[in-house]
């Protein structure tokens, strides 16, 4: 197989995807998509929450909002079961679930004046449903985010430079900001001033490294994380999502682009296993539960892959800030389905194709004329690490996207470039992982805020004080952000392979995406419920929402145990008191909300 | 000028006066900011005057976005920060 085969495959697929299954069937069909019918954004502008936006913008902040470490860490973990099954999950789950997901937890919203999935529960399910569903999405953040936290710090340990970048952007995002919302300055003249100052941070970043220890930059992330959550949200969270957003394109064009520059094969196994070992999973490193041969390819590989096919988190931001910005109904295609497809070229053309051609370092070299030699001086050391399977999960995308890249640009400067090229992609690719994640780790914060106000509200009548002092946003900022550092902060050497440092994020990152998936799949069963009550939908359109959203709840919940009797009994006592109790709450939720949706879903069938 | 104001405005100084040092003096000096593997005081600086220039500006320069507050005048007639009607 070669890399510009897998992209026309994919480029033609989500083609065919956006015009034929999003634009006629879920646009047209099921939404009925009305070009006059008036936003939320319009009716209810108020200029801080509710603006209408450029689609093309809308686009730009939604898709920077949802692309944060899962399309890449997610597809990236996968690879342990070779390339084949988790790109054509990501592709399969991409058009069926995470799209269709995506586009109706948006339109729902914009259907109901731009309120979120978790109050739509409340319309459709009842107030029970709305906490149950608040409480879970609330946990299910936090175990995401301790993930983001870990992986983040990590890769600025890994990679000083792209600390550098990130401390140096959010000024520039600043200043973006007030000289747009506060000076009045037109945005493309900002835009222009911005890109130019990006640049010139880009230049020096590559060239000044900031050196400080995984715990000192988990620290940094917390504080931050509490600033930018509290700050009003047009002064740095909205400018550097659409600063962000010329990055993030720039990554996924270069993704899209190399692979015409590479008529070489991928040397990485089509299929290497169908079980892979309990650590992939969440089994901690020197416990049996990374031993054991548990994580067979169904029901592991969803969970593993995560944003890259599907995420509940998106429901969260389609329907919470997105559908407040919509513009106009017609634009819900492109912003919605066509930013999850996106995210899905994202996983397959930036992380799992060039982790493919780069698998084995020597050989995919070979096929270019370069040395091995040429490659040992580009930092891979081929004796220690001979495959990409060596790295870690977040590595394995620098180094395959930096190879990549490298191969392809070297054919025109000549083998001599290879090392500098991959030396310069892999930062380029390290910055735009913490940049996807910095973007949603502090919009996080905010989320998580709001959403612990809106779990406190019962206390409210009774203890007005008590309420007030709880959600003060730099109270309420810093209570969401303390479970989150607790977990964060674990690191251990490989029983295996002293050399090689396993981060908390190997353990959070299966739990807080297993919940990521059951949230999507709860997402999915409101949104078919809102098709079936408030679109009048029914028969095969009905059966396409549903029946994947079935599936996925079957999938997950089976994971869920599979999690439960294999790994968690061997947590380490941090994990234990902390993210089994996050996923044993989860999976009770998740059966009163099934339970809830089955009640409900007769009701309305039997009314009609 | 009021409290809030003022220390604003020593905020942004004091962030913008560090990480011009330690970007510009520092990393000239040395060719980096701080040490692999250590917490130096050069990343703590340089970490510190990063969150005073994201909070500095906030206070110095209140949190309402004028450019805005002026459309939603113009388009609705209704002035934000005061009650409706």
């Amino acid at each position: 197989m070669y890399p510009w085969l897998i992209a026309i495959i994919v480029l033609l697929v989500y083609l065919l995807a956006y015009t034929f299954y999003g634009k006629k069937l879920l646009a047209q069909r099921i939404v009925k998509v009305d070009p006059n019918r008036p936003t939320p954004a319009v009716t209810k502008f108020d200029g801080v929450d509710y603006v209408p936006a450029n689609k093309y913008v809308l686009y730009g902040h939604h898709f920077a909002t949802i692309a944060a470490a899962g399309p890449i860490v997610g597809p990236a973990t996968a690879l342990v079961w070779g390339w084949l099954i988790p790109i054509v999950w990501i592709i399969v789950g991409n058009v069926f679930l995470g799209s269709v997901h995506d586009y109706l937890s948006l339109m729902s919203s914009v259907r109901h004046g731009g309120i979120t999935i978790m109050s739509l529960a409340e319309n459709i399910m009842g107030k029970k449903a709305r906490y149950a569903f608040l409480i879970y999405v609330f946990f299910t953040g936090i175990l995401l985010a301790a993930s983001f936290f870990s992986i983040v710090a990590s890769v600025f340990e890994s990679v000083p430079t792209a600390a550098t970048i990130n401390i140096m952007y959010m000024p520039l995002a600043l200043l973006f900001g007030l000289m747009v919302y506060r000076y009045g300055m037109s945005v493309k003249k900002a835009t222009v001033i911005a890109l130019i100052l990006l640049g010139i941070i880009f230049a020096y970043s590559y060239y000044s490294p900031i050196y400080a220890t995984y715990e000192a930059w988990i620290f940094v992330a917390t504080i931050y994380c509490i600033v930018a959550g509290s700050l009003p949200v047009w002064y740095l969270l909205q400018p550097r999502d659409y600063l962000n957003s010329y990055f993030l394109w720039t990554t996924v064009a270069l993704a899209v682009i190399a692979p015409f520059f590479l008529p070489y094969r991928l040397t990485g196994p089509a299929i290497s296993t169908l079980v892979a070992k309990g650590s992939v999973i969440g089994g901690v490193a020197g416990t049996p539960a990374a031993t054991f041969d548990i994580a067979w390819i169904w029901p592991s590989i969803v969970l593993v892959v995560a944003c890259g096919a599907l995420s509940g988190a998106h429901a969260v931001s389609a329907s919470g800030l997105t559908s407040k910005q919509l513009a106009n109904e017609l634009d819900g295609l492109f912003v919605g389905y066509g930013g999850m497809l996106t995210e899905g070229a994202l996983s397959a053309l930036a992380v799992i194709t060039p982790a493919a051609l780069a698998w084995n370092f020597v050989e995919a070299a070979a096929q270019a004329g370069i040395s091995a030699e040429l490659v040992l001086a580009a930092g891979i050391n081929v004796t220690r690490t001979p495959t990409i399977l060596q790295f870690p999960a977040v590595n394995r995308y620098y180094v395959g996207y930096g190879f990549a890249q490298a191969l392809a640009w070297s054919r025109f400067l000549g083998p001599a470039s290879f090392p500098d090229l991959y030396k310069f992609f892999s930062s380029w690719a390290a910055w735009s992982l913490t940049a996807f994640i910095m973007t949603s780790i502090d919009s996080g914060t905010r989320v998580r805020r709001f959403m612990l106000a809106e779990l406190l509200e019962p206390i409210k009548p009774k203890a007005p004080s008590v309420y007030k002092f709880l959600t003060n946003r730099w109270i309420a900022s810093t209570l969401v952000t303390i479970l989150v550092v607790v977990m964060a902060i674990p690191k251990i050497p490989d029983p295996a392979n002293p050399a090689v440092t396993i981060y908390a994020y190997t353990v959070t990152w299966p739990a807080s995406s297993g919940n990521n998936q059951l949230q999507a799949s709860l997402a999915l069963m409101i949104a078919s419920m809102w098709v079936l009550v408030i679109q009048k939908i029914r028969g095969p359109p009905l059966a396409l929402i549903l029946v994947p959203a079935l599936f996925l709840w079957v999938t997950v919940t089976s994971a869920f145990f599979l999690w439960y009797i294999y790994i968690m009994p061997y947590l380490p006592l941090l994990y234990l008191v902390t993210t089994a109790p996050i996923m044993l709450c989860a999976g009770g939720i998740n059966f009163y909300l099934l339970f809830s949706f089955i009640s409900q879903w007769r009701r309305a069938r039997q009314e009609q | 000028m009021d409290a809030k104001k003022a220390i604003g405005i020593l905020c942004t100084l004091a962030g913008s006066l560090l990480m011009a040092y330690e970007f510009a003096y520092v990393r000239l000096m040395q060719g980096a900011i701080g040490r692999a593997g250590t917490v130096s005081i050069d990343t703590i600086l340089v970490v510190v005057g990063f969150h005073l220039i994201l909070i500095g500006p906030a206070l110095w320069l209140g949190e309402t976005p004028l450019a805005i507050r002026k459309m939603v005048e113009v388009r609705t007639g209704y002035r934000p920060g005061e009650p409706k009607g």
